[in-house]
């Protein structure tokens, strides 16, 4: 590095400036802001350096995140799990890794500095945004730099207000006429005279291109004076008039070179070599370097390099003049090697660019899933809108790809127009993602679209229709095809009022007592694999232990065994040992901060001898059987005097006509929450704790907060499954990262009644103002060891979030 | 520990349980236990609080894998 040249002098201003949030390089091209960030990483040695060289690519998110973590990765190994989530398939993005990736940040053991070069190339929407959100949470001892063309989409005001920011622009890396001389006759050894040296100053105002074009033009010329009287205009003209002088200066070989590989987005010695259809390519790439023939390194073994972007646009319109027609001959070399290498993503683009439509729709094909998978979904559609829309309208492979394009980016007034194109279209399939057929992909797709508007009886029908044709081959397909409910015996889900419809059932209450009543209970869970899938209901096989260390977390209850005249089809009565009571009031004062309350009080209490978790008598099965309603009717589903506070709605078959069977169903309102990344729905019924109780809008039974047993998640013996909630997650109807106690209890209406009427609460549940708690095991988890350790009895981890530190410390 | 994650607005939702473990594991200094009698700060763990919640399905993909490995030493059990 030299200090008399602009990148050398800001360079060394950059060393002496104290440390600062964001370093903001901007200026046209060929102003030197990738030669300044080079001189600057090599002269600071206090601090790594994890170096982005932008393309368009780069703007889908998970791509461009997952280049800027590898950078890190480079600088500090194990820097990974932010990685990890990013690319996981079905992963929840940006949301959850950029948290992650700030943390991982924090906890380097080194200063570090990132630099994204050639900013302006990312339009991307989100990424923009997810940039704004590093800079405003970047942990000290980390700091962005960005060259870019124009000013970044960032809040400059606020940072410079708050001395964060250094700007470096186009003055700052103009040559002085000092720093010219320097240039042309100290390292170029040009040897030209003073009035030249102003002449070429004052014609380029000091931009390195064109001096840097003028040097080239200028060696082993006989009168560079009356070479420098020559030319004038502006940058374009300058250049495109000095770029003819260098190419014309050059060897035939080497000029050929330039032209030939101008196509190329990077370059390496063997691509260069298909492409340009010679040998010795790496050796020129390197001489090219070393004569600072507007050639930019990308990486540290010499392998990549790519032309800075105003000369590759030179060369390019260079080779469309000189050579018409060649450019599509060297695409095709260039996807064709791209393809060998695994290159997929630029094989695609080559073959576009060559023309090669069919090939690049086959090579779209058999690429788009894995790519698909890792989280590039904003890389598949850029492919496919730069084929025509004809061809992709023509294949049915292709409509479906837009299809799932549409649904993962939440455009799902696209997936069914998308859909119904590729079912009148060919080829039928298989699909070489290994779905079985055209029919069957549409149909995973029809009912994933029609369960994400919450039509969920509109689901089940393309649901049944896929699972059967995959039913023969890959389970990861078939499980693809399968209903979104794990609760199947239930008889609908609506989303529009929150509430999932399932089966009640009749039942006694201290049979023979003075204080005997007809129940009414719903079927959930059952311990055993047959028993469950034969119901309709979960598999929770860790039920068995739950009265392990208390015998009064299960209820013993018998069957009655009824003649044939009083019951010819249908289920036996259960006559229960317990049974809730209801009739108490429901008390959820909010306290100043919205939580902890300032008054509560459950709206429903076990009884003596109640669990909601049976087993028959003569059985060793654990059944979950909420009672959620007493009496005859009519139902209270308002202020919930005899209903559990999420009853909704009730509906009591009459006696069924003879060879029918009529279904008694309670609507019950649903919970939000997530596991594994997905958004689920979930039924709160019982909790061992009044305030749980209260906050769960469920009944409260002490013998729970005994069953096998406090913090034992998958250990021996235990029947319960961990479950995670927030006290002080954040707050607002609308804002997507609220969650927990305060947020329920502000945004959710917590201190009302639920019922059907109740709108307002029903659709701030609806629209994220529910507890949103996270969910260990899951039925539907891959692991089956994880699928299996799922319970309905959930042990909650409460977290609470730091706050800001006392003025004191 | 600095405590600082609500004043740095790292308090955001959560959606998967190995990240929530992870946070617990490597990063008090933004998230912790609580005494649910005090409010306070606690060691992270179970609570003591339980509630019978059956699932009912879901409304996007089915959740089939955690978004990320656990990490060393956090609360997993043995398998």
């Amino acid at each position: 590095m030299t200090r008399t040249s602009p990148a050398g002098r800001s360079s060394s201003a950059l060393l002496k400036t104290p440390w600062v949030r964001l370093v903001v390089i901007s200026a046209p091209a060929g102003w030197g802001k990738t030669c300044l960030l080079r001189d600057w990483r090599l002269a600071d040695t206090a601090s790594g350096t994890a170096w982005m060289s932008v393309d368009t690519g780069d703007n889908d998110p998970v791509r461009f995140w997952a280049h800027v973590i590898t950078g890190v990765t480079s600088v500090s190994a194990g820097f990974d799990a932010a990685l990890r989530v990013l690319t996981a398939p079905g992963a929840a993005g940006l949301d959850t890794a950029l948290p992650m990736l700030v943390n991982e940040l924090a906890a380097l053991p080194v200063p570090l500095t990132l630099v994204f070069d050639d900013y302006h190339l990312v339009s991307n929407q989100e990424v923009l945004h997810s940039v704004a959100f590093l800079v405003e949470h970047l942990p000290p001892g980390v700091r962005l730099a960005l060259a870019a063309r124009a000013d970044p989409e960032l809040p400059l005001a606020r940072l410079r207000a708050r001395g964060e920011l250094l700007e470096i622009r186009a003055d700052d890396l103009r040559f002085t006429e000092d720093e010219t001389a320097a240039l042309l006759n100290g390292t170029m050894s040009l040897a030209l005279a003073p009035a030249d040296i102003r002449a070429l100053q004052h014609r380029t105002e000091g931009w390195a291109a064109g001096l840097h074009l003028a040097d080239l033009s200028l060696r082993g010329r006989p009168d560079p004076s009356a070479f420098i009287r020559a030319f004038a205009g502006d940058d374009r003209q300058i250049v495109d008039y000095l770029l003819a002088e260098v190419l014309d200066g050059l060897p035939a070989e080497i000029r050929a070179f330039l032209l030939r590989t101008s196509v190329l987005d990077r370059l390496s010695g063997p691509l260069c070599d298909a492409v340009a259809g010679g040998e010795g390519a790496q050796r020129i790439l390197e001489e090219m370097e070393r004569s600072s023939l507007f050639l930019v390194r990308l990486d540290t073994r010499r392998h990549w390099y790519r032309y800075h972007h105003l000369f590759g646009d030179l060369l390019r319109h260079e080779l469309d003049r000189a050579e018409p027609g060649l450019a599509a001959v060297l695409h095709r070399r260039a996807w064709a090697w791209h393809q060998a290498h695994g290159n997929l993503a630029e094989a695609i683009g080559h073959a576009i660019s060559a023309g090669d439509l069919a090939e690049a729709r086959e090579l779209i094909v058999s690429g788009w899933h894995a790519c698909f998978n890792e989280g590039l979904v904003e890389t598949v559609e850029s492919w496919l809108d730069r084929l025509p829309p004809e061809i992709v309208a023509d294949d049915a492979r292709l409509c479906l790809v837009r299809a799932w394009l549409a649904r993962n980016l939440g455009r799902l007034d696209e997936v069914e127009r998308w859909v119904e194109i590729a079912e009148a279209g060919a080829p039928r399939g298989p699909m070489r993602e290994g779905i079985t057929s055209v029919e069957s992909a549409a149909c995973m797709l029809r009912a994933g679209y029609r369960q994400m508007i919450g039509d969920l009886a509109g689901a089940e029908p393309p649901s049944r229709r896929a699972a059967a044709l995959e039913a023969s081959v890959t389970p990861l397909w078939r499980a693809g095809s399968l209903s979104t409910m794990t609760e199947e015996s239930a008889i609908q889900v609506d989303l529009s009022t929150e509430t999932v419809r399932l089966p009640l059932y009749l039942g006694i209450a201290y049979k023979g007592t003075p204080h005997q009543e007809k129940v009414w209970y719903i079927l959930l869970d059952a311990s055993d694999s047959g028993l469950a899938h034969d119901l309709g209901v979960n598999f929770a096989p860790k039920l068995v232990n739950i009265a392990i260390s208390d015998p009064a977390a299960v209820q013993a209850v018998t069957l009655d065994s009824p003649s044939p005249e009083q019951n010819r089809f249908g289920p036996a009565v259960v006559n229960f040992a317990g049974a809730p009571d209801f009739s108490p009031t429901r008390i959820a004062t909010p306290g100043p901060n919205g939580f902890p309350l300032a008054k509560f009080q459950p709206g429903s209490v076990a009884g003596p001898g109640y669990s909601p978790f049976i087993r028959i008598a003569g059985s060793n099965v654990v059944y979950n059987a909420p009672i959620v309603a007493v009496g005859d009717g009519p139902f209270d589903v308002t202020h919930h005097t005899n209903t559990e506070d999420r009853v909704l709605g009730i509906h009591i078959a009459s006696a069924s006509p003879q060879g029918q069977f009529l279904e008694s169903y309670a609507d019950m309102l649903l919970v939000r929450g997530f596991d594994a990344g997905q958004p689920i729905l979930y039924l709160s019924t019982d909790a061992g704790q009044p305030l749980t109780a209260v906050l769960e809008r469920s009944t409260y039974v002490p013998a729970l907060n005994n069953a096998s047993f406090n913090g034992g998640d998958d250990f021996l013996g235990s029947a319960r499954e961990r479950l995670f909630g927030f006290i002080n997650g954040q707050t607002g109807v609308n804002n997507p990262q609220s969650q927990g106690f305060v947020h329920l209890i502000k945004d959710g209406f917590a201190a009302e009644d639920a019922s059907a009427g109740n709108t307002a609460l029903i659709n701030a549940l609806r629209f994220g103002g529910d507890f949103l708690q996270v969910f260990g095991d899951f039925p539907t988890l891959t692991d089956p060891r994880h699928a299996d350790a799922y319970s309905p009895l959930w042990d909650a981890q409460l977290g609470l979030w730091t706050p800001r530190r006392s003025p004191q410390g | 520990v600095d405590p600082k994650a609500v004043a740095a607005g790292l308090n955001k939702r959560q959606i998967d349980e190995n990240v929530v473990l992870n946070l617990a594991a490597t990063r008090p200094d933004l998230l912790t236990g609580v005494d649910p009698a005090t409010g306070q700060p606690a060691p992270y763990g179970a609570d003591g609080v339980d509630i019978n919640c059956a699932v009912i399905g879901f409304t996007a993909q089915a959740p089939t894998a955690n978004l990320a490995p656990n990490a060393p030493l956090s609360q997993f059990p043995p398998r």
